[in-house]
């Protein structure tokens, strides 16, 4: 339809897959079937391109789609960015089940994190951000600096600890 | 040639192909070349280039379009007054403006290397919209020449404004700088009939997915050379190694192409310039191709005047009412049709097979066929059949079988020289009296002529002496031969159109038959 290049004629999908695995393919063909294109193939690619950064991991991952040809975004959530900074190591999701994230990470890592997320935060300043993402490591069950997260939320408030501000 | 004039003017105008050495010049990445089997000029690569690289930027100030005449307050004002016409109305009538001002206008030597004649639909005449036979085809032909000229009534006191007369504000001359418009504009934000770019125009296109075409050209049981020879149905017994029938939907279908680039060119903010990049590595002498979009033949007809003979994104749609009941709540991406290779599509198999179970089973089970899924294998089997009982009663509803269309077209090629048009003609003006040299002639020279019945070969003269009345009613004067030339072009493509209409009917036809064969 004129005018020719038109960027806007995309389609977006988002899928949730598991990083540098090929996920089951009835999962994405319900998304990726009616564009015309093979699950199979997509299920892929994709996890080519997950499996740079993100093996093992469950995100979410965005494809734009404009005239078959396609750009793959992870979208990043704050749980897979702490259990990534968790470093832990590759395990057979098969065999070993229910783990604990048992595992400790930095303080400079959470405010990365936080610099990451900040697009989508609700907070109004980093220090804001940053008790959301200790909020996400009390979910995920590591500590932070040795610490409790919870402790080193109320140690924001109180000014104890220094957020730099970008 | 005018093409030395235009890339000297293009120079001088700052359209350069940005390669960074201090003597940048167009010609050092692109050249302008004829290529007749992408149906005349493009641009070949001048040296090797490689994907994703920037070949051609074209500045803001040699851009054609509704923005350029900003600093003209004539103009302004008149914009403004005519605002109420739509954006491409106003770009037409601008084009025409400039053509009119001759060698005053700015981007005279552009506009005089665009091409004279079109065939988008609102170049077609009723003889030719009635040949594309397709009921969905004609009345978008129909609508599109009745909303050009609609078009041109309404803009009429904008071009008496603007101070064009005589020839210029023609229902000819509409239709030529109509066509120009929708054929050769380029998007830009700020304008929704997009802008006409100087050398940028000059791209031949590359369809998404062209990789597949191939593929499907060689494994296809519906090729034309297959269709000269013999039938359609004793192909069906020679499966090539290629076509290996799956049961499961999810792995047919297309592939993907992950890159950082969505598109091949779009109009830089920063740089406030219209970007070309080379969509894939290219040899020194190769074409360079753009692809501006994910269309079928039909779209490509109607907007752009030509069509391709082995479109991947080809697409028929069927006008099953009765299935859309069963479709999926929201098709947020998908329609109902089938595919260029003969499958149906996602939607449309999904739909069917919703269709032929009983409710109870569609509640329990419903939702693997919205996965791509087969429900049960009479199911599927009920399926193939309805949907080749449906295909072969299409293919029967028209007036003209495949086979018919292709030894048209091919008297057609014959005749793509003025003798041969005319020669033509003579033949056709003493259809009743058909010598036995003309016979002679028809059957020696054109392929595939002795396989038809008579009551086809009767059709096909009919049609070809229909074609030559046509040309001498109403205007009481003869048509030129020039005029003779573009309708037999124009009607081509619509026998063209209506032919790969028809091979894919026959390629679902044919999967469908594969498919009930794997079932049994």
């Amino acid at each position: 339809m004129p005018p020719k290049l038109d960027p806007s004629q995309v389609v977006e999908v988002f899928v949730r897959v598991t990083g540098g695995e090929v996920g089951a393919a009835s999962s994405l063909a319900p998304k990726i079937g009616p564009l015309g294109l093979s699950p199979k193939k997509v299920g892929e690619d994709i996890a080519k391109e997950t499996a740079k950064d993100w093996k093992g991991l469950r995100v979410t991952v965005k494809l734009t789609v404009q005239n078959r040809q396609a750009k793959v975004a992870v979208v990043p959530s704050a749980a897979a960015l702490v259990i990534k900074a968790l470093k832990e190591p590759e395990r057979d999701r098969k065999k070993t089940k229910n783990i604990k994230h048992n595992g400790n990470i930095s303080l400079d890592d959470v405010i990365e994190i936080a610099r990451v997320m900040r697009p989508r935060s609700m907070a109004k300043e980093l220090s804001g951000t940053v008790k959301e993402i200790l909020g996400t490591c009390v979910s995920v069950g590591c500590t932070v600096d040795g610490k409790d997260p919870k402790d080193l939320q109320t140690e924001i408030d109180d000014g104890d600890v220094d957020i730099p501000e970008d | 040639m005018g093409e030395e004039e235009l890339l000297k003017w293009a120079v001088l105008n700052g359209i350069t192909d940005a390669s960074g050495s201090t003597t940048s010049r167009i010609v050092h990445s692109l050249i302008i070349a004829t290529f007749p089997q992408s149906g005349g000029r493009g641009l070949a690569a001048a040296r090797d280039l490689k994907e994703g690289e920037l070949i051609l930027v074209v500045p803001e100030s040699s851009l054609l379009n509704v923005g350029s005449f900003k600093g003209d307050e004539h103009i302004s004002r008149l914009l403004k007054t005519f605002s109420h016409l739509s954006d491409f109305q106003l770009l037409v009538t601008i084009l025409l403006r400039e053509v009119a001002r001759g060698e005053s206008s700015k981007w005279f030597v552009y506009l005089q290397t665009l091409p004279r004649s079109y065939h988008t639909f609102s170049q077609f005449q009723p003889f030719e919209i009635q040949a594309l036979q397709v009921q969905d085809a004609v009345s978008t032909a129909k609508y599109a020449a009745a909303e050009a000229h609609k078009q041109w009534m309404e803009a009429k006191p904008f071009l008496e404004d603007l101070g064009l007369k005589g020839r210029f504000v023609t229902w000819r001359a509409w239709q030529w700088a109509h066509a120009t418009v929708s054929s050769r504009t380029l998007h830009v934000p700020w304008s929704n009939a997009g802008t006409l770019c100087p050398v940028g125009d000059l791209f031949n296109y590359a369809p998404p997915g062209a990789y597949q075409a191939e593929a499907i050209q060689k494994t296809s049981c519906c090729s034309i050379s297959d269709l000269h020879a013999e039938d359609i149905s004793p192909l069906e017994k020679n499966l090539s190694a290629h076509e290996v029938c799956e049961l499961d939907a999810c792995n047919t279908g297309g592939n993907l192409y992950f890159t950082d680039r969505l598109t091949d060119g779009g109009y830089d903010m920063n740089l406030k310039s219209y970007c070309f990049y080379a969509r894939e590595n290219y040899k020194k002498g190769d074409e360079v191709l753009l692809c501006y979009g994910l269309h079928t033949n039909l779209e490509l007809l109607e907007h752009y005047g030509f069509l391709l003979p082995f479109n991947p994104n080809d697409k028929v749609y069927l006008g099953l009412d009765e299935f859309y009941g069963f479709a999926c709540d929201k098709p947020q991406h998908g329609s109902m049709h089938i595919e260029v290779d003969g499958r149906p599509s996602f939607q449309l198999l999904a739909a069917l097979r919703l269709c032929f179970v009983s409710k109870a089973v569609r509640q329990q089970k419903g939702h693997l066929a919205l996965c791509g899924q087969q429900l049960s294998i009479e199911n599927d089997v009920l399926v193939y059949q309805r949907l080749k009982e449906r295909c072969l009663a299409l293919l029967h509803e028209f007036p003209s079988t495949l086979h018919m269309d292709s030894v048209l077209e091919h008297i057609l090629s014959l005749c793509s020289t003025f003798d041969g048009l005319i020669g033509l003609l003579e033949l056709c003006g003493n259809i009743k009296s058909l010598s036995a040299e003309s016979q002679k002639l028809l059957v020696g020279s054109v392929c595939g002529w002795t396989a038809l019945h008579l009551q086809e070969r009767e059709f096909i003269l009919h049609e070809l002496h229909n074609f030559s009345q046509h040309d001498s009613r109403g205007s009481g004067k003869s048509a030129s031969i020039e005029d003779l030339g573009l309708k037999m072009e124009r009607w081509w493509l619509s026998i063209r159109w209506r032919f790969c209409h028809k091979r894919i009917l026959h390629r679902c036809v044919n999967h469908c038959a594969r498919q009930l064969l794997l079932l049994e």
